[in-house]
């Protein structure tokens, strides 16, 4: 990857104080003797002014909840923290619904399942890293001199601690884990101390959620102003999907996340990191719905690596504008792929940029990736393909059918033996149906990618039916006839609905819920208003949402 | 043989990082072998299967024929004939022990609203409320939770408060298969719920692995000498310690959350507060309680599908490798059974609305749900596709009642005639509202299997009962008053008198 840069950032007024995170043990309003941080755990050594944070508009700080780490963003995190590179969270945590996104903190019920596969994890990881000596090491930071050894241990114990809970630990807890010394004594063997207290962190309610409690904000109840290790929490797991690296923990304790400045200028550096790709690579995918691709194993690898690909050319190279990501005229496809979808073959077995040619195709809604989703007996579904693109794209709630529709069927509409699928399908169109109002909506846009079939590949008739010729003609209501993906993504793009739907989504994904109130609705307007109604950069986008006060504070929901 | 299980609680007396000072031999507690005049433990199991019984059998063109399913018996009473989505029951040797009530009816919305302990129209996980907690579920689609607490939770609350696990919630399914399109990993792959400040999802346990930790952790193998003996002290003294510094984390944290984040972790720190008693609770069940085998690694979770058509179909995928999941899960509900250290447990077999890859256990191309709407790609006509996948479910069950039967009691029964053990399924078939034809996506038709001799239950044997109109969750209601739970569950109350004569 390129080395990457963020320019032109156009940032909100914003005035920060310079309050850093959570100190647990300090009563509000006194100084905790050991760390010199005050109960909102402000240290006065940033550079930040020495005033109370405000927030430009205090309605308009929405809700935010505690939210639990993902399955995915727990492997992640075990990854970055210990080196653990095994990921199997998904075998012991509660399924992570996708609403679409997996990060819908509001589905999130503690139980005593979720306890259990929390120490499981917990405990493997622990021992894994104690039999692994060079991971061991770096980890516990320090060369014990004996079992006994406290000086060592209690450096252990500050520096993951302020990893694994993505803050300093108070004086207090310090403490408690120097207790796990003891095993090491009993046992004769420093690692058991150490095993023992990592065992206690990762298990840990600090570890395990994403803790945010803030500075409360004059004259503003419920309002609180987040301090910068919750800053830099936050805009770890959602730059990176995983903890802060030490260098992000330095910036929050020199009080560097204390402004948009100087978010922004993290942000910048962020951005250059591979995590960030695959961040927005798993965002796209969640969003569009094809984050588990069915198929074979190669082709569905060969498609995962186009769809980073993309998003590495789009966003990070080139920096262009992200409606790119639906109108570039390549792909990043080997002869294999080319081949399924059709396409000119860049002559190699690697995959390299290729021309989609005169096939049809434009970016991301071309791939086999997106093409992938909405089928319905055992072949594509135009209402199901058309209900996504209004759902997904244009962000339209699509309202539950009536209670005497009968939605979910057994059977393919019409007589599947006979018609073709475009007859079949007549009946749902028929002007003055009870159908009609939202299969007019979705079918003529399913239409239009007939011709691509259940994994993106190239076809001219339905399935074992030479007579049903499949074509490209679709249509958009508001935005008119397309023939193809690549007609598709323009007419959506000169629609003028893609750009607060993205919007919309990215804040989802950010603070962590699907239900949008009032407040964050108009949040999602004002971002919308800042990448205005044409062409925008990606990067400009998660830099305005960053900076914003959605982001830097947060309303608590009373009960 | 029998084992013994280390009282936690004994060494928590040590905790804080300082050896237990007392020999291996005096922190052992013998199993809670002598209940009150030799009287055994009644136990409560739910079981559940995210299919409909029947359908219509034939192509899916054809909307003349009438559904049907292979689980009810022609004959009424005891030794009923066994059809092809039941087999297991007489592959067990069980028959004389299972009840079948068939008949069963859930309302449904026809035109003022949700009816009491009823379902709105659009069928898919519409009937889970209902079935599991007596309650009216949602008006809307996608409003599936449970309104009430479930029976496994009402149970577990009347007579599981001194279980090491007050109720098990266990899955077998590892997950839903088809989770980028907005509709998995919900309500469909719950089961319990509890009341607590609101109704509220309890989730599983998936893992056979997780579960044989849960359970098991703090038994002695058979034959331990004294150096495994200390090592397991050793080791029990180190997790307590490690659950009170977690505790201690979640307490700081409530202290300075607010609203809906405190409340929150009220309910984490609720959550570690059940692990622990667990921990720290011996077992009993007498001589029957035994370590079993450790399940070792569990499966790999399998990819998800989207397509439906048995020629399409992915037969790699959707699986998690199930079948191994369900025996290792069982064997250890089982024995979880037999030491008393539940008494409630909810065992879903498999999702409501069930997209697991049926073709492993049943050579049928294609999910369970899918084999009630687009067909096998077998020999095998639709309806019997369709029960051979519900077969899988059932046998897995009976596999349970027949160990449960063999399994002696501490006052000479069975286990099983101490437990109140039923098998739910989602839908029936019939009238299917939402497409004004008959169809699998009905409520009509329904029926439930029943085993277990708790409380009188089963009195005369497994009977083929039909019950015409009652509300399924009628048959949880006659299991939780066998185990003393009461008869009520949401709006449903009183149970089926057959079942106890």
């Amino acid at each position: 990857m390129n080395p990457r840069s963020i320019t032109s950032i156009a940032l909100l007024s914003l005035s920060m104080g310079c309050y850093q995170g959570v100190d647990l043990d300090v009563a509000p309003g006194a100084e905790d003797p050991d760390t010199g941080l005050d109960s909102s755990g402000s240290s006065g050594s940033s550079g930040g002014e020495d005033t109370s944070p405000e927030p430009e508009d205090a309605s308009l700080v929405p809700f935010a909840g505690l939210r639990r780490l993902t399955a995915a963003e727990h492997d992640a995190t075990l990854r970055d923290l210990i080196g653990d590179e095994l990921g199997d969270s998904v075998l012991f945590l509660p399924e992570d619904p996708r609403t679409p996104f997996d990060n819908d903190y509001t589905t999130q019920t503690p139980a005593q399942s979720l306890i259990s596969g929390a120490d499981l994890l917990a405990s493997d990881a622990a021992a894994r890293l104690v039999a692994d000596a060079p991971r061991l090491g770096e980890v516990v930071g320090c060369e014990p001199s004996g079992p006994d050894d406290a000086a060592c241990f209690e450096s252990f114990v500050r520096t993951f601690g302020r990893r694994a809970f993505r803050r300093p630990l108070s004086e207090d807890e310090v403490q408690q884990y120097m207790e796990m010394a003891a095993f090491a004594v009993e046992r004769d063997d420093f690692n058991e101390g150490v095993e023992a207290a990592l065992r206690a962190m990762l298990s840990a309610p600090s570890f395990l959620y994403r803790v945010e409690i803030g500075e409360p904000v004059d004259g503003a109840a419920g309002v609180f102003a987040l301090g910068d290790y919750e800053v830099a929490t936050r805009l770890s797991y959602f730059l990176w999907g995983t903890t802060p690296s030490d260098e992000l923990l330095d910036e929050a304790d020199a009080g560097r996340l204390a402004s948009p400045d100087g978010v922004a200028a993290t942000v910048g550096w962020m951005m250059e990191d591979e995590r960030a790709l695959d961040r927005v690579t798993r965002f796209h995918a969640l969003w569009l719905g094809y984050e588990r691709l069915p198929g074979d194993y190669e082709l569905v690898t060969a498609m995962e690596t186009e769809n980073r690909a993309l998003m590495e050319r789009v966003i990070f190279d080139e920096q262009g504008p992200w409606q790119d990501v639906l109108r570039l005229e390549e792909t990043y496809a080997s002869d294999a792929l080319a081949a399924h979808y059709g396409i000119p073959l860049p002559g190699s077995e690697t995959p390299q940029w290729t021309s989609y040619g005169d096939t049809g195709r434009k970016g991301l809604l071309s791939g086999g990736s997106f093409l992938s989703i909405g089928q319905k007996f055992g072949d594509t579904s135009p209402t199901q393909r058309g209900l996504l693109v209004r759902t997904r794209l244009f962000c339209m709630d699509v309202p539950p059918p009536a209670p005497d529709l009968n939605v979910d069927v057994d059977e393919p509409p019409g007589d599947p033996e006979n018609d073709c699928k475009w007859e079949r399908y007549a009946a749902h169109r028929a002007e003055g149906s009870s159908c009609e109002s939202c299969h007019a909506l979705f079918d003529p846009i399913g239409f239009g990618l007939e011709a691509y079939g259940p994994l993106g590949e190239l076809r001219t008739h339905e399935p074992g039916k030479p007579e049903c010729e499949l074509h490209t003609e679709g249509n958009v209501s508001e935005a008119g006839d397309f023939s193809g993906p690549g007609e598709l993504a323009d007419r959506l793009l000169e629609s003028g609905a893609v750009n607060r739907c993205v919007s919309t989504q990215l804040y989802r994904f950010a603070m962590g819920r699907y239900e949008l109130d009032d407040v964050d609705l108009e949040l999602v307007d004002i971002l919308t208003e800042k990448i205005g109604d044409e062409d925008f950069r990606f990067d400009t986008l998660l830099e305005e949402l960053v900076a914003s006060d959605a982001f830097l504070y947060r309303r608590t929901k009373e009960i | 043989m029998a084992i013994r299980v280390l009282n936690r609680r004994t060494f928590l007396r040590g905790a804080g990082g300082i050896a237990v000072a007392l020999p291996a031999l005096e922190i052992m507690m013998p199993a809670r072998s002598a209940r009150a005049g030799g009287s055994a433990a009644t136990r409560y199991l739910i079981g559940f299967c995210g299919a409909s019984t029947g359908r219509r059998d034939g192509n899916y063109t054809t909307d003349e024929q009438p559904t049907a399913d292979l689980v009810v018996p022609d004959a009424l009473g005891a030794n009923y004939d066994v059809k092809r989505a039941v087999t297991p029951l007489s592959d067990f040797g069980i028959v004389e022990d299972v009840s079948i009530v068939s008949g069963l009816h859930i309302p449904w919305d026809e035109g003022s609203g949700v009816p009491a302990a009823g379902r709105r129209v659009q069928f898919h996980e519409s009937a889970l409320s209902p079935i599991l907690s007596g309650m009216r579920g949602g008006a809307d689609t996608g409003d599936n939770d449970c309104k009430g607490p479930t029976s496994d939770q009402i149970v577990g609350d009347a007579i599981g408060q001194d279980s090491a696990h007050r109720v098990l919630p266990v899955c077998v399914q590892a997950a839903s298969y088809r989770g980028s399109n907005g509709s998995s990993g919900g309500a469909n792959g719950t089961l319990s719920y509890r009341e607590d400040g609101g109704i509220q999802r309890v989730s599983p346990i998936n893992s056979p692995r997780q579960l044989f930790e849960s359970l098991f952790s703090g038994f002695v193998p058979p034959g331990a000498d004294p150096a495994q003996l200390a090592e397991l002290e050793y080791q029990a003294r180190r997790t307590s310690k490690v659950v009170d510094l977690v505790k201690g984390d979640a307490d700081r944290l409530i202290a300075r959350l607010g609203g809906e984040d405190r409340r929150r972790m009220e309910r984490h720190l609720t959550a570690i507060s059940e692990f622990e008693d667990a921990l720290g609770q011996e077992g009993g069940g007498g001589s029957e309680c035994v370590l079993p085998m450790d399940p070792g690694d569990d499966p790999p979770i399998g990819n998800s599908t989207t397509t439906s058509s048995p020629d399409e179909y992915d037969t790699t995928a959707a699986w998690s490798d199930e079948e191994t999941r369900a025996l290792r899960l069982t064997d250890l509900i089982h024995m979880a059974l037999t030491c008393e250290l539940t008494r409630s447990v909810a065992l879903q077999y498999t999702y409501a609305h069930c997209w697991l890859n049926m073709f492993p256990v049943t050579g049928h191309t294609n999910d369970l749900h899918e084999l009630g709407h687009s067909g096998s790609g077998s020999d095998a006509s639709p309806l019997e596709a369709l029960s051979d996948g519900i077969a899988w479910n059932v046998k897995h069950w009976a596999r349970l009642v027949d160990m449960l039967k063999n399994t002696p009691d501490i006052d000479g029964r069975s286990v099983l005639d101490n437990t109140a053990i039923t098998l739910m399924f989602e839908g029936g078939h019939g009238w299917d509202p939402e497409a004004a034809a008959y169809s699998v996506h009905s409520t009509e038709n329904m029926s439930a299997l029943i085993a277990g001799g708790a409380g009188g239950l089963n009195a005369s044997g497994g009977r083929h009962i039909v019950a015409p109109g009652e509300h399924p969750a009628r048959v949880l209601t006659s299991a939780m008053s066998a185990v003393g739970a009461g008869d009520t569950l949401g709006e449903v109350s009183g149970v089926i008198p057959e079942l106890f004569a």
